[in-house]
């Protein structure tokens, strides 16, 4: 049934308004399979809104479909069981969680987390934690952040919360994944482990929606560039392209030069 | 890494089981030695310990404020009195906490869709309905005037006329509760309930079952609840209505609060903080319920984060003053 040709996220004519502000007046883009879709455009142009929209984290308007299959919008949770993971701009992780912890509750593995087998199956959800520490050590190690294994969420520095966020929607083996903003806080090897991350990603047939204000990480990692200017598309095409564009030049004065370019 | 983590839960394991055992001793001593008074407020704390490790696992873990408790534990206390007139005492105990859990999960289940705030406000009527129609219902609650005698759960052990061994047995169901509260804090189950209290977005888009964990939760704290009103049944011989009100689910949050967070151990301090100080207050004659008011008010705000709160801040403190000056400890690698 699931055809490779199917594409990973399906975003058409999507509209967010928070009272008389309209966030995204009608967005639509497509992430294939195996392919990195950049999502770019200035402040507040509602890249954020739009991953926000498809989780169900804000009330949207429009059609969504993740792995094919038509998402219920402004229901948080339904996109995940689609396989749809995401990040957010300000990365969350629980402060009273070492990394490890915070990690294994991202794992997908459910067995011996009912408060029944937590009394009388207690060796079944012991084999399962064993199994869900070992990835979530695994998935911490591919992201760079085993340092933070045992730390908790609350003395994390930035970078490591960014990391362990990372590490727990991976460990969840996406097949969509929306990235918001994954390089900030990161230093240069940090950045230069996530572009081969997210390479490797789609290699493995990952669709991934990766927001970012780096446009040389923009530039080496993604298949399509989508630039969005006050909610609304500005520009779509291959990275190389959408710079020499004219109004994706104007709405990005000052930026531009800040990324070297 | 896997060894450490291996040794830490087989100290977890000695922890609880050394705790389980000082726990009986102090039990059997009071047994052995303690008079009438002292069983009584023994057996209370006892009942104390069970609704508090209930209610700290909804409230402090899962973040579900009940205030159905004095409900469900005179659900649990009624249905034990019933029960018992036909069967066994101790298959009643097992048929009245079942009883207690399922309606837990009815009442969890029809309020599913309100938010926090406003489920904390319906389980207050939820918890005075509860308790209204077990006053109409004679047969099952004696009406206003209460059900008696009721039998002690004995297990055989004891004598059941006993006073000391009603509690003991009372005391041993209370470490049972601990044992099971323990293990379900130690949990991955646990893990998730805390995410979905403080990150309930993100636990839902990582895909974690809130529904089905929050409804676990309250499954939890009913069992609890009713096995606590079980005990109330068994030790006293004689049950009322009346000693179900509001108070006690406000006296059993005061508990888990003062107590602290995160381990079984918090509310079992709590528990017993708690219990014997209206006893202790006595001596303040008829200023005890100022006294008891102003004492709770300033051990809460001196501990925001409870007693444990204040172990682990001093183990911290006490950890950074015993590292050597001129060794640099470093956490982490990343910047
Ligand atoms: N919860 C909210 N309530 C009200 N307005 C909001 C909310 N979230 C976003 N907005 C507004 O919607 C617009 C788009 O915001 P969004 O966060 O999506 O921008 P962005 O493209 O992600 O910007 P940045 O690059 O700064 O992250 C902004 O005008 C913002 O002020
Ligand atoms: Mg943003």
């Amino acid at each position: 049934m699931n055809a490779p040709e199917v594409d990973a996220l399906e975003v058409k004519d999507v509209k967010v308004h928070f009272g008389g502000v309209y966030a995204l007046k009608g967005v639509s883009l497509t992430v294939p399979s195996g392919m990195c879709v950049g999502l770019t455009g200035p402040n507040g142009s509602g890249k954020s809104t739009l991953v926000n929209a498809v989780t169900g984290v804000v009330d949207a308007a429009g059609e969504v479909r993740a792995q094919g299959t038509p998402l219920q919008l402004s229901r948080p949770g339904r996109a995940a069981r689609l396989g749809l993971r995401r990040t957010y701009q300000t990365p969350r992780v629980h402060p009273k969680l070492t990394g490890i912890e915070n990690v294994c509750t991202g794992h997908r593995l459910m067995a011996g987390r009912s408060a029944s087998a937590a009394v009388f199956r207690r060796m079944r959800a012991g084999a399962a934690e064993r199994d869900r520490r070992r990835d979530a050590e695994a998935a911490l190690d591919r992201v760079g952040g085993s340092a933070a294994a045992d730390v908790t969420g609350a003395v994390m520095t930035y970078g490591q919360r960014r990391l362990v966020e990372l590490a727990r929607v991976l460990v969840a083996e996406p097949r969509v994944l929306l990235l918001d903003e994954p390089s900030a806080g990161l230093n240069d090897t940090e950045v230069t482990a996530l572009r081969t991350l997210i390479a490797d990603l789609a290699a493995e047939g990952v669709g991934v929606l990766l927001i970012d204000h780096r446009i040389s990480l923009l530039n080496e990692v993604c298949d399509r560039l989508v630039v969005l200017e006050e909610g609304l598309k500005l520009h779509e095409g291959e990275p190389a392209d959408v710079w020499r564009h004219d109004r994706v030049r104007a709405a990005y004065i000052g930026e531009l030069d800040d990324a070297g370019n | 890494m896997t060894s450490t983590r291996a040794s830490t839960g087989t100290r977890a394991n000695t922890a609880l089981g050394s705790g389980l055992v000082c726990y009986l001793v102090v039990g059997y001593v009071i047994a052995a030695g303690g008079d009438g008074y002292l069983l009584t407020v023994a057996s209370l704390a006892a009942v104390n310990v069970v609704l508090a490790v209930g209610f700290s696992i909804v409230y402090a873990q899962s973040g579900q404020f009940s205030f159905a408790t004095a409900g469900l534990a005179a659900a649990g206390a009624f249905g034990y009195a019933w029960f018992a007139k036909h069967m066994p005492a101790e298959i009643a105990l097992v048929a009245a906490v079942a009883a207690t859990t399922v309606l837990g999960l009815a009442i969890r289940l029809a309020t599913i869709r309100l938010s926090r705030l406003y489920f904390a406000i319906a389980s207050v009527a939820v918890g005075g309905l509860i308790t209204i129609v077990l006053v109409n219902w004679e047969s099952l609650s004696g009406g206003a005037s209460g059900v008696g005698p009721v039998p002690a759960v004995t297990f055989g052990m004891v004598d059941g006329e006993e006073l000391a061994g009603v509690f003991l047995i009372a005391w041993l169901l209370s470490a049972v509760a601990v044992a099971a509260g323990s293990l379900l804090y130690r949990s991955a189950w646990a893990r998730d309930l805390l995410v979905v209290k403080d990150l309930r977005h993100i636990g839902q888009n990582d895909g974690l079952p809130i529904r089905r964990l929050e409804l676990e939760a309250y499954a939890v704290h009913a069992a609890f609840t009713g096995l606590a009103g079980v005990m109330l049944a068994s030790t006293g011989t004689f049950i009322s209505i009346a000693s179900f009100d509001i108070s006690m689910a406000l006296q059993v949050l005061i508990m888990v609060v003062l107590g602290g967070s995160g381990r079984v151990l918090g509310p079992v301090i709590g528990a017993a903080v708690i219990t014997p100080l209206p006893e202790i207050l006595h001596g303040a004659g008829k200023w005890s319920g100022m006294v008891y008011g102003i004492t709770l008010l300033i051990v809460l705000v001196a501990l925001p984060d409870g007693v444990l709160g204040l172990w682990d801040r001093f183990r911290a403190w006490a950890r950074a003053r015993l590292v050597r000056p001129g060794t640099v400890r470093v956490e982490g690698g990343s910047p």
